[in-house]
């Protein structure tokens, strides 16, 4: 698989009637790679992932996973967690989990003993015996990640993985997709969670209305969308000064938004030259938030 | 193969081992029982149990005298013979009796009989009286021959080529068609409301969204059809192994009579025909569960294919008097109808084995659509959470762009 493509999208299409879900869309996604799918409610993000699982067929383009067209053999290599929570809600956890790992194409064993240890993990091991429906909101995203993780799957498909979980829960979840990413494993995840993206995506495709809006690497991306600003961390109050057109201040941190000609480093200098007391300084990159509702209210501008 | 197995075992565990179906498998047969044990006390209550007497002037029956215990007591009501009628009558004026027979001396060429009570008694008191007579008057034929005179022949109609038969003219022969036809109905509901609720409950839950993600939707769709038919036959099994249980301990008790040899031969091609009649609509009842909104309206679509099964019942007197006829060889090759009507016209022809062969061919034919179309069902429908599938769309006159 080394320089391929785990997931390989190209131009692809796909609608329902009269709306189209997905225009022409195209991405792909590599081993050891966390790869964000952004954009807001109905953009045709699930939608996305069901044709990369096979779920709908294309109209148009063409999708490769794991080094070919899709198939019922590559299953067993996938882990996919869906948006709404798609475990037997009558069913025993533990029985639940270890039931999807065989079919997984683990044996019982094998798969009884990765589920344990996960549950054990994630706090769930006491909860084992208990019916799904028994158990919190919480609870069952972890079981949920759980049944998409226990059989080691090589492309690993996450739709709001951090719904529902606590910030303890939070954490290690984002340990075990670096931890899998460092493993070579790829993962698609689709969140409107934009931090969560910021900390763990290297890519993302920000799509709306079924057309890609955005691609790339994150940090080119925010570089992009960066305006001349500055970030002056200071406990004192910042000098009008030339160059500067506008100053918002929030906790002793102060944005300064600089005429086109300016450079961030001439504002340093007269920082300095004023004698301001200067603890933190940075060129002003926007967030992906920021980006993302930029993007989506002017379409026009990306 | 293997993940068709795990889902079987999945699908089977997860209906049988819990507390409403071991309820919904019992409840039957102990409602049953208890309905027959009223049935029987009130029966009881009704019938008069006080002896019979008789007054014998024909001297054709025993005596006084000699009238042994076992024949005294041979069934419910004890018959006491008196020397005339007087003390008959005595007895029955003291409510010692509640009737006495009294046969005339030209019994044999009248075969005139006197009834004398004060209420008259039950068809079951003068029927064993009669009973009595009879097995007097054949006092001296060998016991072999009685048993004979006393019941009609049994009438074994054999096929033209000698492969089948069956026993016409037994009671039992005439009740185990409709009998086996009624299990058959029992096993398709109850199989067909576990099939609807695993079905419409994935789609709700969305598991079906995750399930479509580990295996194919034909072997998804296969093992739980495989998984919950078994639930079914569990039902039955256990219903059928009651009754087993009764009969074998009823025999420890009660001499059973010789009509309880069910044909095996004949529940053999009932099975022949119901297995793939039960395939058949389990799949329908998958496609309607994948493609349909909710549980509710779910129900109100599969009697468009469960209500078909009940023709042959309503015209079964139709097929009873011209089982051979076009009617009846009709709805012998309808898929809908023909495991009930061949069933029903079993029970009393043979039917000629190029119509069960036909028919048979027909009904895998149909379960292999059946299947075929429930995988297709669920493809189209698994994911449209709260919407329903367009029929259109089944035969490839749907829109641009949908699932296929």
């Amino acid at each position: 698989m080394d320089g391929m493509p785990v997931v390989d999208v190209q131009w692809v299409s796909k609608s329902f009637g009269a709306v189209q879900a997905v225009k022409n869309v195209s991405f792909n996604l590599m081993g050891g790679e966390i790869f964000g799918l952004l954009g807001p409610n109905g953009a045709g993000k699930t939608t996305i992932i069901r044709l990369v699982l096979d779920i709908f067929k294309p109209d148009d383009g063409k999708i490769a996973v794991l080094g070919g067209q899709m198939d019922e053999s590559k299953l067993a290599r996938i882990g996919y967690m869906p948006e709404e929570r798609g475990l037997y809600q009558d069913v025993q956890l533990e029985k639940c989990l270890v039931y999807l790992a065989v079919l997984k194409g683990m044996s019982k064993p094998e798969a009884s003993a990765r589920v344990l240890d996960y549950l054990d993990r994630f706090d769930l091991y006491e909860f084992r015996k208990k019916q799904v429906k028994q158990l919190s909101k919480g609870m069952q995203q972890k079981a949920q990640i759980i049944a998409t993780l226990a059989h080691e799957p090589e492309l690993v498909i996450v739709d709001e993985p951090f719904s529902g979980l606590d910030p303890v829960n939070t954490r290690m979840v984002k340990d075990i997709l670096r931890d899998l990413r460092d493993q070579g494993v790829a993962i698609i995840m689709s969140t409107h969670q934009m931090h969560q993206v910021e900390e763990l995506c290297d890519r993302i495709l920000l799509i709306d209305q079924g057309q890609a809006l955005l691609h790339g690497e994150i940090n080119i991306i925010r570089r992009q969308y960066a305006r001349n600003a500055v970030l002056v961390g200071t406990p004192e109050s910042i000098p009008i000064m030339d160059g500067i057109v506008n100053v918002e201040s929030h906790n002793s941190t102060y944005r300064l938004v600089l005429t086109p000609d300016t450079s961030p480093k001439t504002i340093l200098n007269q920082l300095v030259a004023e004698n301001i007391l200067i603890e933190r300084f940075e060129i002003a990159v926007p967030t992906l938030d920021e980006i993302f509702i930029e993007v989506i209210q002017e379409p026009g501008d990306s | 193969m293997s993940a068709l197995w795990q889902i079987m075992k999945f699908e089977y565990a997860r209906h049988v081992f819990r507390k409403r179906f071991l309820l919904g498998m019992l409840s039957l047969p102990v409602f049953i029982g208890i309905m027959a044990i009223v049935v029987m006390l009130l029966v009881r209550s009704e019938i008069n149990l006080k002896p019979i007497g008789y007054v014998d002037q024909s001297d054709l029956l025993p005596g006084p005298d000699s009238l042994v215990e076992g024949e005294r007591l041979a069934s419910w009501v004890e018959l006491i013979p008196y020397e005339s009628e007087e003390p008959a009558q005595a007895a029955l004026e003291s409510e010692h009796i509640q009737a006495f027979f009294v046969l005339g001396e030209d019994y044999l060429e009248t075969r005139q009989v006197q009834l004398i009570a004060i209420d008259e008694p039950s068809g079951l008191a003068t029927g064993q009286f009669a009973q009595f007579v009879r097995t007097q008057l054949l006092e001296d034929f060998p016991p072999e021959t009685v048993q004979r005179l006393m019941g009609s022949n049994q009438l074994i109609v054999r096929s033209f080529d000698g492969t089948r038969q069956f026993i016409r003219g037994e009671w039992l022969g005439f009740l185990l068609p409709f009998l086996v036809a009624f299990i058959f109905l029992i096993a398709v509901f109850a199989t067909s409301g576990y099939l609807l609720q695993a079905v419409v409950e994935e789609k709700e839950n969305r598991t079906m969204e995750l399930l479509v993600t580990t295996v194919s939707p034909n072997r998804l769709m296969a093992g739980k059809v495989m998984g919950i038919i078994a639930v079914g036959w569990t039902q039955l099994l256990v219903w059928f192994g009651l009754v087993l249980l009764l009969v074998v301990f009823g025999s420890l008790f009660v001499s059973l009579p010789d009509w309880i040899s069910v044909s095996i031969e004949y529940l053999g091609l009932a099975l022949v025909l119901f297995i793939p009649a039960f395939i058949m609509l389990s799949a329908l009842m998958v496609a309607v569960g994948a493609t349909l909104a909710d549980v509710q309206e779910a129900q109100q679509v599969t009697s468009l294919f469960t209500l078909p099964l009940f023709i042959p019942f309503w015209f079964a007197l139709t097929l009873i008097n011209d089982p051979y006829g076009n009617f009846a060889v009709v709805l012998s090759l309808i898929p809908f109808t023909a495991p009930i009507t061949i069933a029903i016209r079993s029970g009393f022809i043979v039917v000629p084995t190029w119509q069960i062969g036909l028919s048979l061919g027909i009904l895998i034919l149909f379960a292999m659509v059946a299947v075929w179309f429930a995988g297709r069902a669920f493809r189209l429908g698994m994911l449209r959470y709260g919407q329903r599938v367009n029929w259109r769309e089944f035969i490839g006159l749907k829109p641009k762009g949908e699932p296929a």
